[in-house]
């Protein structure tokens, strides 16, 4: 983001930069790092030889075939919500918004699962498309619940639309893969928030969606930081605010139904990695933004790493979250309860 | 006596305004004089904010136009407006934790295409806002860590730093002591005379409005009931018609303008038997 900040003081931009640049260098040593735990022990060197010279052998193919695209899944998820979770903190001016609070990955979740269901398509490629319809038609019902009445889209009006509409989905979701018979465990696994059993080319397709997005979302982290200014004073600054929501609301819509289409509602990742970003950047969404790329990365990677590194056992990477986010989440809502009313 | 009048720059035409079906103001007309003060006074909730968002662009008349310049500011897009015209609500909200440089630089929105650089233009800018309202040592701290008066200042730095002529402001002086009032409206003041920029502000102290303003406008249950220089809008009559008070008028010691001094509240009971000092 060249000369975004000229007239800032260099001490503060150099510093905000030199933390950009160190915890980007800081997800290439955890990404290897979570190369070498799993249940088998491969020594850290093995994965050089078995990204140049693949030869076939037991361990070459659990790290290609195995870890490589459950790493590669984690970055990706994780930097793919926080962002998303970032840009709908900015546009709603709400603490609490994030698009697993607000229904978004539960619309997703449950659109995936309804064409599993009900279609005979099962290739990613064509199930991020319902993500992207449910997630948008979710976070659309949301925003028009929680504008019924006085005071519009309020922080709290928002969160409780969000909170109502998740609980229904999820439980239909839940219905559904307990309904059917031929439901897969790797399906009911990803419903719960899994980066596990995810093939290379699931990746493959996927990614392109989400590094779009991601690249859309820095580009446009100008006209967003503006956004947060709310509706009359972005208006009174000259931008068209209509037309900015539709687009933030799009990338949102983007970036949270090719995750959820990856890795199912992953939760939290989107609601405590802004504030993370925030309580080191201040409240300019650019750097935000910036800041919750790499963090929501290295967030999932290590907690879906970290938990089998620590007890050895394959938790689900959104249940590893729940786990995590909920108490930050009291904590967030506590402190900011006077901002919800 | 000259009547130094100016022409019109921004202008509401026959224009009829209202929330939920019920109208704020009906068939209004007024016209702001370029590079001069105009304070717009009234009781409260007889429409002056209302009357400010619509000739801000952000409330769409039921009927009649905006126009500036003798274009419908309908025709205009956000950024072409933001580029002529600009506006502080009265309560402005922003990230508390913002700083007053990345709030001001929020200003030159209308002057920047997606992607472009930062500017010696946008740079010059934002200097020449933060040194016109006092605010360069304090550029860097968090809107939060302000007083009252400085975020006052903040803002009405955001609203320099976007280089219009016209500038809108909603009730600036509300939330300031006597001092930081004097301070705002002299600042009001040096732009219309040095900078020559149309100011039309929303006043409380018809006093002050008297002695700082060109024009005034008094607006009284959504329409206009006096428009003019200060010694003859402000009137015992007209101050009795427009907000419900016994007085009279004194020539000012110490300015041109006239001074009101208060006698009584003729009553704050309207007919409909509401309270007409709800705001």
């Amino acid at each position: 983001m060249p000369n975004l900040d000229a007239i800032l003081p260099g001490r503060r931009r150099n510093r905000r930069a030199l933390g950009l640049v160190l915890l980007i260098a800081l997800v290439l040593p955890m990404a290897l790092w979570a190369l070498t735990v799993g249940s088998s022990q491969i020594a850290p060197g093995v994965w050089f030889d078995a990204l140049m010279h693949p030869d076939g052998s037991r361990e070459h193919i659990v790290l290609l075939d195995i870890r490589l695209p459950r790493m590669l899944a984690g970055l990706l998820v994780g930097a793919q919500l926080a962002v998303a979770g970032a840009i709908m903190q900015a546009v709603t001016a709400n603490p609490l918004a994030s698009p697993g609070l607000l229904g978004i990955n539960a619309g997703a979740a449950f659109a995936v699962v309804l064409a599993l269901a009900f279609t005979s398509i099962d290739a990613s490629g064509s199930l991020v498309w319902f993500a992207f319809g449910g997630a948008g038609v979710a976070g659309g019902c949301v925003y028009a619940l929680g504008s019924i009445g006085r005071g519009g889209a309020t922080p709290l009006k928002l969160a409780l639309a969000g909170a109502v509409l998740t609980a229904f989905l999820t439980s239909v979701t839940t219905s559904l893969l307990l309904l059917d018979q031929g439901t897969l465990d790797n399906l009911r696994l990803w419903a719960a928030g899994s980066l596990t059993g995810r093939s290379l080319s699931t990746v493959a397709e996927l990614a392109p969606y989400g590094l779009a997005g991601l690249a859309c979302a820095l580009a446009a982290a100008r006209p967003i930081m503006t956004l947060s200014l709310g509706g009359d004073l972005a208006s009174t600054v000259g931008q068209n605010v209509v037309r900015w929501r539709l687009l933030a609301g799009l990338l949102v819509v983007v970036l949270a139904g090719s995750a959820v289409a990856l890795a199912g509602p992953v939760g939290f990742v989107g609601l405590v990695v802004p504030h993370a970003a925030r309580m080191l950047v201040g409240a300019d969404y650019r750097w935000i933004m910036a800041y919750s790329a790499p963090l929501g990365a290295l967030l999932v990677l290590v907690a879906d790493t970290g938990i089998r590194w620590l007890v050895g056992i394959d938790l689900p990477v959104g249940i590893t979250m729940a786990l995590l986010g909920s108490p930050v989440f009291i904590a967030l809502a506590r402190r900011r309860s006077g901002m919800m009313r | 006596m000259t009547e130094p009048t100016s022409p019109v720059l921004l202008q509401a035409h026959d224009v009829t305004i209202g929330y939920d079906g019920r109208d704020i103001m009906n068939r209004l007309s007024i016209g702001i004089e370029r590079g001069r003060f105009t304070a717009l006074l009234g009781p409260n909730g007889c429409g002056k904010s209302t009357l400010l968002r619509a000739l801000a662009g952000l409330l769409a008349p039921r009927s009649g136009t905006i126009r500036l310049e003798g274009q419908p500011i309908a025709q205009l897009s956000r950024k072409q407006l933001a580029r002529r015209l600009s506006f502080l609500p009265q309560i402005p909200r922003a990230p508390d934790d913002i700083t007053v440089r990345d709030l001001v630089e929020q200003g030159r929105y209308p002057h920047r295409r997606p992607l472009a650089p930062w500017s010696a233009a946008d740079r010059a800018a934002c200097t020449e806002a933060l040194e016109l309202t006092h605010m360069v040592a304090l550029a860097d701290q968090p809107l939060a860590a302000l007083s009252g008066g400085q975020r006052q200042r903040a803002w009405l730095a955001m609203t320099l730093a976007q280089s219009a002529d016209i500038l809108l402001l909603d009730e600036p002086t509300t939330y300031l002591d006597m001092a930081h009032q004097l301070e705002l409206l002299a600042l009001l003041r040096r732009l219309v005379d040095e900078r020559g920029k149309t100011v039309l502000a929303v006043l409380h102290d018809i006093n002050q409005a008297g002695q700082f303003a060109d024009k005034l406008a008094l607006l009284s249950n959504g329409s206009i009931a006096g428009l003019g220089r200060p010694v003859d809008v402000v009137t015992p009559e007209i101050i009795r018609t427009v907000f419900h008070v016994d007085g009279m008028v004194l020539p000012n010691p110490m300015a041109p303008g006239p001074l009101f001094l208060p006698r009584t509240a003729l009553t704050i009971i309207d007919a409909t038997g509401e309270d007409a000092t709800r705001s």
